[in-house]
């Protein structure tokens, strides 16, 4: 995510979808989260500290981005044990191994087999740009949460 | 004349990094590969006759852009385009020659978005097939962001009912 669009951010209109009060606030700190981790060099200790505060925020931030998601129809709106919410690399379609267009849905979705778990990075129409790093091995092959989902056809897609 | 070496310098890489990505977007543009290839030499033929001086890599990408977007609008307007018709767009317009560097799952989108009106479809291209930002885009575009975040809107209601329109 730019810098620019984090600035902008003020001048966006409320998301039509977006109905509970705190939501706006939750999405603001999982900007401001990535925006840090984007600022940090790796390894620095602003990185470490993100990440001690992802960790530590991790239930309430899990359920703020899963939130966000309900935005764009995606039918993630309780909290998910499988997905985490990670640092947004920028990764492109080149390096992903699955991409999912939705154009019909106002997103994109681009996925990366990473160790035993899977980086997804979600683009929506409304410029936000969201990254989850979802552990497979918890997700169960009948979820119909679609960022599981579409981590399943991540790790398949590699794995054959 | 320094500033000319430096572009001079950039010329080999510059043709291999960015002629598949304007192809493609002359080809959203105009559907047919040999006008598309035509305002891609185009593009490179006026960055290396520009004297502007282009600040970074971003910039130079957004030029390029820019400058393929306004040769394909010419190129359209054209009364030679409008009255004739190229023998590969006298058939239906095929997903294989927009020639995307990964797998594109759903043909039938891609489709209805290269039969968008231009406003849309190069919003809608720009966004989804070569995962611009709204920034990018807006600067390739030189529209502000709210306008990219509209027109992706409403061209997104538009790829829509193209397809449930093909739907029976």
């Amino acid at each position: 995510m730019s810098i620019q669009e984090v600035k902008g951010k003020e001048s966006v209109p409320e998301y039509r979808g977006r109905k509970h009060v705190g939501q706006a606030e939750g999405f603001q700190e999982s900007l401001l989260q990535n925006l840090a981790a984007k600022k940090s060099p790796a390894g620095s200790g602003a990185a470490v500290r993100t990440e001690e505060h992802l960790r530590r925020n991790d239930r309430e931030t899990n359920a703020v981005i899963l939130n966000a998601l309900s935005g764009v129809r995606v039918n993630a709106v309780e909290k998910r044990a499988a997905v985490q919410p990670a640092e947004v690399r920028h990764m492109s379609y080149e390096e992903s191994d699955n991409i999912e267009i939705a154009v019909t849905e106002g997103y994109t979705l681009k996925g990366k087999l990473d160790g035993g778990q899977v980086y997804v990075e979600a683009k929506y129409e409304d410029g936000r740009l969201e990254a989850y790093r979802v552990d497979t091995s918890k997700v169960s092959g009948e979820t119909t949460h679609r960022i599981e989902q579409f981590a399943l056809e991540t790790a398949d897609s590699v794995n054959g | 004349m320094e500033r000319k070496f430096e572009k001079n310098e950039r010329w080999g890489c510059l043709t291999e990094e960015y002629q598949a990505m304007l192809y493609r977007i002359a080809f959203s543009n105009l559907r047919n590969r040999a006008d598309a290839e035509d305002a891609v030499q185009e593009t490179f033929l006026r960055y290396i006759g520009s004297d502007r001086q282009i600040a970074d890599r971003e910039h130079e990408k957004a030029w390029l852009i820019r400058t393929t977007l306004h040769i394909c609008t010419d190129m359209l307007k054209s009364s030679w385009h409008r009255k004739t018709v190229a023998l590969d767009e006298s058939v239906l317009i095929e997903t294989k020659d927009v020639r995307l560097p990964y797998r594109v799952k759903d043909d039938e989108t891609l489709e209805a978005v290269l039969k968008l009106p231009i406003h849309y479809r190069n919003p809608i291209y720009l966004f989804y097939y070569e995962d611009y930002s709204i920034q990018e885009i807006a600067g390739a575009l030189n529209e502000k962001e709210g306008t990219i975040k509209t027109r992706l809107r409403r061209g997104r209601e538009e790829v829509k009912k193209i397809l449930t329109e093909r739907r029976p």
